[in-house]
Parts: C-alpha cells; sequence; structure tokens
C-alpha cells in the first residue's frame, strides 16, 4: 500500500516536473486550466499526497451604486446598491469598502444574520462577507441592496473591493509538514504567481464614494481645488456624463475662487450657492447618485464654513 | 691539573714482551687491573700502555742496578721515582673509576743496612670520601739492605686522586713498587652531562625579569642535549642510562642507550614534557640530571645536571561575557546570536596572550517549558562560529554563539584549553520577549477541565504553558472569540489547543526535539479546535479572522488531527492567500 503510494507520488513529480523552476522542489505546482484554479502537491511522511487547489477571487463581475444622504443629526447615511454581473462564474461574497473617517450603524442586506461585516483591523476598511445562507453570496446577474453605514465624513472617492467565493478551500502546506515543503511551496507559490498573476488575483477593484474626514483647519482656497478635482475625478468616473455639465461646473467653482481670493466671501457664496442648485438640477439627469453626493456636500460644507 | 697533583715522577722498568701482563675484564661490575713492573721492559712509558677506563696513571719503568745511588740486586725491577731523596711516590688518577681494594707490593733499599726511622709506603689520597686508615700503611724492616711489604688497602670504594709516597726513612733508602693491583669497578655514566637545557611552552612569553611564564596545564615542552666524553664507551659498548627532569613534585624520567657509536657523535637530544598544576604557582625550576645519585666527583665533568627556571602563572582567570545575555530561539524573527568574549588576566590581572579558550554549552533541562523526562533523546544545543578562540595582546578573543531553536537557558562554558580548572560561565536566556498566555475570553483550552488527557500536562504532556502569545495577538483572539460568540450566542466556545511556549523557540508537541510545530514559535500562531466549530459557522469564522487580524487555515482538512491554524503573522505571501482581502 505504502509502496504504491511512494510510486504515484513519484509519477506526480515526474509529470509535473516541467512546471517547476526548481526540478528538485518538494511541492509540485501548476495552473489547472480546466478548473481555472492552481494546484499544489507534495508528500507527507504522515498524511501522504496533499493537494491544495487555490481558487482566485477575482472571478466576480460587480457593479456599485452609493448614495449619500444626511442623517438629520450631524452624519451622513452611506447606502450601496452591489451587484454581480452577468458572466461572473464566482458568487460575489465579499465587500469590501475604505472609509477614511469612521463609520457607524452599519448595515448589511436582509437578511443582515447571513452577512458578516465588520471594521477590518486598522485598515479603515468596512467588510460584508455572505457567510450564511443557501446561497453564500450574490449569483451573477443580481443586485443586492443593504450595504449601509453612517459617518462624519463628507463624501469622497474612495476604494471598494470585491472577491468572489473560492469553488474550493484553499489549505496550503502547513505546521505539520517536513522541513522544506514550506520553504519549497513559496518558491513554486511566487513561480506561479509570476507566470499568472491574475490566477492570484482575489479581488476586483473599483472606486465608489465614502467618508473622509474634512481637514483639520479650513482653508477655503484647498477646498474648493479640491472640489474641482472631485469634479474632473466624477467625470472620470463616469458620474458626470457630459463634458459641458463638468466644464460648466468648474468655471463656477474658479469663479467662486477668484471672489474668495478678492476676499469677496459675499460674492463667492452666492457662486457656491448656484453651484449648488445646478448640481441639484442635474442630479438623476446628468449626475450619478455619487456625483450629486460628492459635489453637493462638499459645497455645502463650504458655503456653511464661510 | 692532574700533574699538579703529581709529586713525583715515575720511570718504572720493565720489558716490551710482557704487554700480557696488563689487562682488565670488561663489562663487569668488579673488575682487576694488575701491573708487575717487574717484567715490563726498561724504560717503559707507563702512560702509554692501555689501561682500563678510569685508571691513569704515567711514569717510567726502570731496570737499574742502581737507583739514586744505591745498589740494586740483580733480579729486582723496580717502579721507583727519583727525586734526590731516595723517596719513592706517584698519583694515580682513579677519578674514572670506583675503587674497591688496592694491594701494592713494595721493596725497600737501604745503603748502610738499616733505617733510623721506620720506612714505610704510606698514600693519601685527594677528592675521595676514603679516608685512610692505621692499617693502610706497611713497615718494613729496617735491619735490612733489602726487605719487603705488601700495602694492601681495602674498602676504599671511591674514586680519586690516589697519592703513594714512601715515608719515615733516612735520606738514603729508597722504597720502590714492584707490584700493583687495583680491584675496580669502572665507572662511564658520568661521562655524560646535560647540555643545552630548552623548555618551551605554546603561547609562552618571556617575563620582564626574563623568565619564561607558563601556565598551569598544558605541557612544557623541552628538550636537553646529551653530551658524552669521547672516551666514556668502549668499541662497540652500549650502556644503558637515565635522564630524569625534575621540576617541584613532577618528574620526567626517560632511560636511553648511548652507544659507542653515539659516543663519538658526542650527542644525543632527548625531549621531554612537564605539567604544572595551578599549585605550582610561583618560580619552579627544571633540573635535567644524567644518572642521578652518580655525584661528582666521580667524573671530570662535574656537573650532570643542568637547570633552567620558569615562572608558573597558577592563578588565571577566565571570565565570559555575552554581548547579549538575552536572544531569541533560532530560526525566529529576532537576533539569536550572542557575541562571546574571553578575558584571560593572570594573577596580576594583566592580560594573557596566545592561550587557547575553549567553549561549550548546555542547555538547562526544563528551561523553556520543555519538561526533560518526557522528551526523547538529547536537549539540542545552539553551535559556536568556533569551539575555539586564541587570546590577543590584551587577553581577549571572541567567537560567535548562535542559540538553539529552543526556549530556555543555555550555559555557555568556556576554558582554557588543557586546564579546565580556569573556566567561567554564563547562562544565555532564549526566549522570544514578551510572551504571556492568553488572557481569555469567550474562548476555552483544550487542557481546561481535561487536564489529566495525555495531550495536557496532568496527563504526562511534555510541555508546560503553551497558550503563549503576544500581546497583540491576545487582543486578537479576545476580538475574534467575542464576534465570533456575539454573532453564535448559543454556539460552543472556540477551543484553543495550542499556542506557543511561555518563551516561545520551537514547540516540538511530540516531544522530540525537532518538528511539528513548525510555527508557533513567536506567540503569533493559535490553534483552534475545528470540531468545536459547526460547519454552518465556520465561513463566518474564518470572515471574522481575516477582518480581526488573523489568516486562517483549515490544516489537515478531513483528517483526525483537522483543525484552525490562525496565523498572525504572514511568514510568506502564501500565507497571505487564506484571506482573499490582501490583493
Amino acid at each position: 500500500m505504502k509502496f504504491s503510494r511512494n510510486i504515484m507520488i513519484a509519477l506526480l513529480y515526474l509529470a509535473l516536473a516541467p512546471m517547476n523552476a526548481h526540478a528538485s522542489e518538494l511541492v509540485a505546482g501548476s495552473y489547472d486550466q480546466k478548473n481555472d484554479w492552481l494546484v499544489f502537491q507534495w508528500s507527507s511522511p504522515e498524511y501522504g499526497l496533499r493537494t491544495a487547489m487555490l481558487d482566485s477571487g477575482n472571478k466576480v463581475k460587480p457593479s456599485i451604486h452609493a448614495s449619500v444622504l444626511p442623517d438629520g443629526s450631524g452624519s451622513f447615511l452611506y447606502a450601496f446598491e452591489i451587484g454581480n454581473l452577468l458572466g461572473a462564474s464566482q458568487l460575489l461574497q465579499h465587500v469590501y469598502i475604505s472609509h477614511p473617517s469612521s463609520v457607524t450603524d452599519a448595515k448589511a442586506p436582509a437578511p443582515q444574520s447571513e452577512w458578516d461585516m465588520g471594521e477590518y483591523k486598522n485598515q479603515g476598511i468596512w467588510s460584508w462577507t455572505k457567510v450564511l445562507g443557501s446561497v453564500r453570496g450574490i449569483p451573477a446577474g443580481q443586485t443586492v441592496k443593504g450595504f449601509a453605514f453612517k459617518s462624519k465624513g463628507l463624501p469622497s472617492i474612495v476604494d471598494a473591493k470585491f472577491s468572489g467565493k473560492r469553488r474550493v478551500k484553499f489549505s496550503g502546506p502547513g505546521d505539520e509538514d517536513p522541513d522544506g515543503v514550506q520553504e519549497s511551496f513559496d518558491r513554486v507559490y511566487a513561480n506561479l504567481k509570476a507566470q499568472y498573476p491574475d490566477k492570484f488575483a482575489d479581488t476586483v477593484k473599483q472606486k465608489t464614494v465614502g467618508p473622509i474626514d474634512p481637514p483639520a483647519s479650513f482653508n477655503h482656497g484647498s477646498l474648493i481645488q479640491n472640489l474641482i478635482l472631485l469634479v474632473s475625478q466624477a467625470r472620470l468616473q463616469g458620474w458626470i456624463d457630459n463634458d459641458g455639465i463638468e466644464n460648466s461646473f468648474t468655471v463656477k467653482l474658479n469663479n467662486a475662487q477668484s471672489k474668495i481670493s478678492a476676499g469677496d466671501m459675499k460674492t463667492a457664496k452666492n457662486v457656491l450657492g448656484a453651484f449648488m442648485s445646478d448640481v441639484q438640477a442635474q442630479n438623476g439627469k446628468h449626475l450619478s447618485a455619487e456625483a450629486y453626493a460628492l459635489l453637493y456636500f462638499n459645497a455645502k460644507y463650504i458655503v456653511d464654513h464661510l | 691539573m692532574l700533574t699538579t697533583r703529581l709529586r713525583y715522577k715515575f720511570y718504572v722498568i720493565c720489558l716490551c714482551s710482557v704487554i700480557s701482563a696488563i689487562g682488565w675484564p670488561k663489562d663487569s661490575s668488579a673488575e682487576t687491573f694488575t701491573i708487575d713492573f717487574t717484567t715490563l721492559p726498561d724504560k717503559t712509558n707507563i702512560s702509554a700502555i692501555p689501561k682500563p677506563d678510569g685508571i691513569i696513571f704515567g711514569g717510567r719503568v726502570e731496570h737499574s742496578s742502581v737507583i739514586v745511588g744505591y745498589p740494586v740486586p740483580p733480579g729486582y725491577y723496580a717502579w721507583s721515582a727519583y727525586m734526590g731523596y731516595g723517596h719513592l711516590g706517584g698519583s694515580f688518577d682513579f677519578t674514572k673509576a670506583r675503587v674497591s681494594k688496592i694491594t701494592a707490593e713494595v721493596i725497600g733499599v737501604h745503603s748502610v743496612g738499616s733505617f733510623s726511622r721506620n720506612p714505610a709506603l704510606n698514600y693519601w689520597a685527594t677528592g675521595t670520601s676514603y679516608n685512610p686508615t692505621a692499617q693502610d700503611i706497611c713497615f718494613l724492616d729496617t735491619t735490612k739492605f733489602y726487605t719487603e711489604c705488601t700495602l694492601v688497602i681495602d674498602g676504599i670504594n671511591s674514586s680519586g686522586i690516589f697519592n703513594f709516597q714512601g715515608v719515615g726513612g733516612q735520606v738514603w733508602w729508597v722504597v720502590l713498587i714492584k707490584k700493583l693491583t687495583i680491584d675496580y669497578e669502572p665507572v662511564v655514566f658520568l661521562d655524560l652531562w646535560p647540555h643545552n637545557l630548552q623548555v618551551s611552552q605554546t603561547g609562552a612569553s618571556l617575563g620582564s625579569d626574563g623568565i619564561l611564564k607558563v601556565v598551569p596545564g598544558i605541557p612544557v615542552k623541552g628538550s636537553v642535549s646529551i653530551i658524552s666524553a669521547a672516551n666514556s664507551l668502549n668499541q662497540n659498548e652500549t650502556r644503558s642510562s637515565i635522564l630524569t627532569v625534575q621540576a617541584g613534585n613532577h618528574t620526567y624520567s626517560q632511560s636511553f642507550n648511548l652507544s659507542e657509536t653515539r659516543s663519538q657523535q658526542g650527542m644525543l637530544t632527548i625531549s621531554f614534557s612537564i605539567t604544572f598544576d595551578p599549585s605550582d604557582a610561583g618560580i619552579q625550576t627544571i633540573t635535567a640530571t644524567v644518572n642521578p645519585g652518580h655525584e661528582p666527583p666521580e667524573t671530570d665533568y662535574s656537573y650532570n645536571a643542568k637547570s633552567v627556571q620558569v615562572k608558573v602563572v597558577g592563578d588565571f582567570k577566565l571570565m565570559l561575557n555575552l554581548s547579549v545575555p538575552e536572544v531569541y530561539p533560532n530560526n525566529t524573527s529576532g537576533n539569536s546570536n550572542t557575541i562571546i568574549t574571553a578575558l584571560l588576566s593572570d594573577s596580576a590581572g594583566n592580560p594573557v596572550y596566545g592561550k587557547s579558550i575553549q567553549f561549550y554549552s548546555a542547555p538547562q533541562d526544563g528551561s523553556g517549558g520543555h519538561i526533560a523526562e518526557i522528551h526523547h533523546g538529547a536537549r539540542p544545543k545552539g553551535t559556536f562560529e568556533s569551539s575555539s578562540c586564541t587570546t590577543g595582546a590584551d587577553g581577549t578573543c571572541q567567537v560567535t554563539y548562535t542559540a538553539s531553536q529552543f526556549g530556555g537557558l543555555e550555559k555557555i562554558l568556556g576554558n582554557l584549553s588543557g586546564n579546565a580548572s580556569v573556566k567561567d560561565s554564563k547562562t544565555l536566556t532564549v526566549k522570544v520577549p514578551a510572551l504571556a498566555p492568553l488572557s481569555g475570553g469567550p474562548y476555552t483550552f483544550k487542557c481546561f477541565g481535561n487536564s489529566s488527557e495525555p495531550s495536557c500536562p496532568g496527563g504526562g504532556y511534555g510541555h508546560t504553558s503553551f497558550y503563549s502569545v503576544q500581546s497583540f495577538v491576545d487582543e486578537d483572539m479576545f476580538a475574534i472569540a467575542s464576534a465570533y460568540s456575539g454573532t453564535f450566542p448559543g454556539a460552543p466556545l472556540l477551543t484553543v489547543t495550542d499556542a506557543s511556549l511561555s518563551w516561545g523557540g520551537l514547540y516540538d508537541y511530540k516531544n522530540t526535539w525537532t518538528n511539528p510545530h513548525r510555527f508557533h514559535r513567536e506567540g503569533t500562531d493559535i490553534d483552534i479546535r475545528s470540531t468545536s466549530i459547526p460547519d454552518d459557522n465556520q465561513e463566518t469564522f474564518e470572515s471574522i479572522v481575516c477582518r480581526l487580524g488573523g489568516f486562517p487555515n483549515l490544516e489537515l482538512a478531513g483528517l483526525p488531527n483537522e483543525h484552525y491554524h490562525l496565523y498572525f503573522h504572514t511568514y510568506s505571501s502564501a500565507i497571505s492567500s487564506y484571506c482573499q482581502d490582501s490583493q
């Protein structure tokens, strides 16, 4: 029995040897095209042939839409609608949204108990993971509402990351394996990662709107400049669908900036008020909810402090 | 010098044809030499006649009927000396022979027929331990012109210069020896003497007083050349001799054979070795003696011993110092090396140069949470960059020591090479600092309430305090368990089965001083019993672990030992893959 097992291991090593940079590696690694995952195999004297499959979590097609509303108590409610577009081969299981400003009162989609959510330790990231229920993630072609948190931070552009549910659990060499296996695994892992970088990518990144703390000291000039930058970034994200709108907003903001520079705060306030009216008027038309949140509430913050 | 001792010249009357009358047995402890002057040709030069080693005398045989004017009857042959007054005498050099008995047949010749005083043959000796007695004289008949007596001196047993002289008579007489027999023992040993005695010790140096400073415990190697006199041995003769080297209570002895051939070469070098003890501290005299017990003046070469002084520095002091008294176990993230500095000084505190210091280590049983009695095999030691070093001009030298993979106490010992009594030691603490037992929370432990299980201390497990972690891991574990129990209030508590030993290092949970565990060395790994987590809860658990600082890996999935290994340190990039948020 043991003999035949050893032969099997030897044959496996022979079959996988060309894929390894180190012919004498204790761990064999390869990309399994059929299953679109990576396979690692090694031998353990105590437990025999060991196999680990690494299924990258990037086989999802996420979509995210953010909306921001004041909650009436000095905070903003950040709400997200997240979908997994058709063509995704994995359930969208993990959602990570960075929040440079602290958040509270987080919510998960109903039933909320099926989602584990929480702060990522020391990283300024809030996560939701579908851990229970018959379907552990958002299936392709579906959209889920109910992701939300509150924050006193002003809307800004932040990272959102999404990861699919692995089709197999990954369990690499560990504590019980012989000397050299872990080191060999690390080398093989690194070599394969260099060869197939996308097969090791576990997340898909996008941009969304999240909270950021306003500057500690109020500076009209830099705040106007930041607002101008948000206009251009919102256009880049497609949250403003028209160059003319972008240009119109930029002209107004530059005008406000010149008035502030001239010390004409009253006129500057009027110009920014007109800008906010335009934003409201374009919300849902040429502006997405994200663009509206970014431009309206940041402009309001300046006006409130002039 | 010999000639100054002669008081008379000897004239021996003899016949050349009777040379065979002279002879001596060789290689026997007691030998006899006889010379009958009456048989030797006239005018025989006694010096030229072969004689045994150790017997030297000269003179000449006179065969005459008239000696100093006094007629000698025909048929008498005599050995005589002429000094104008009729006294007869001469010196016999027996400094190289141990003479036991001298027998001399004596005649007296008187010109007027009688002696007014009692003539006699008397003798005295120089350089000998023998003192003449009243019996050592023979008296002649004073009433006859020609008279004889025999002088027998027995029990001499000494070497030296023997002087014979006729004494006591009037001026008109002469006393002659016609036959001489000497019983003797050849003495050749002391024709050897030591020369060019040299001593040295590895690394030794001369003191300001010009005396070599040596240390105890290390052999003092020496050599001495043995010089032999050209006439020490007869042809083809071999003699056994002995060299002793004495220094305090230390003696070195070596027998050696000196052959005639060697004798001609004149020199034999013998090496020796003396090792001093610390109690020998101070000035020591090393004396090399050839054939001790044979005292001068049995030899012309009065010095059969040669000496040299050394200074034994007896109270060396060795001090070890560790650059850091506490290091991490090997194969952890911290420094596991300490530099050992050895300082060797003498009693005056002066640094000692050029001495080799040896090092070794001894891990302390039971330290670091490893119960010695339950472990199999010898506890591994750390390693020295070099097992020894040699002190420099400042008396110091250094080696680097790398601790073992195990937390615990490792005793570093050093001693002077060749002298284990000059030693010192320091204890190195090998530990991952600041590990502390998990402080508890909404989780439990494998051995909590089950301490008598085989894998627990009460059941004979070979380790103690194996729930130790770094403080941030303690906080993370608390947060994870709190989140988990908060999500699943009715679920069983998480069960911690292993973390790290209290001092970290390799945690050989099978008590074999080797893996497994490969990890669990620095308080950043926690094993959780997976069976304590219902299947439906496992993804939640993993998600909680990931967002609260850990990396969960379900090890040995499907096997009896299946468990969650929570990494709180990413030893490699692969470990990051246990959470899907890393890229």
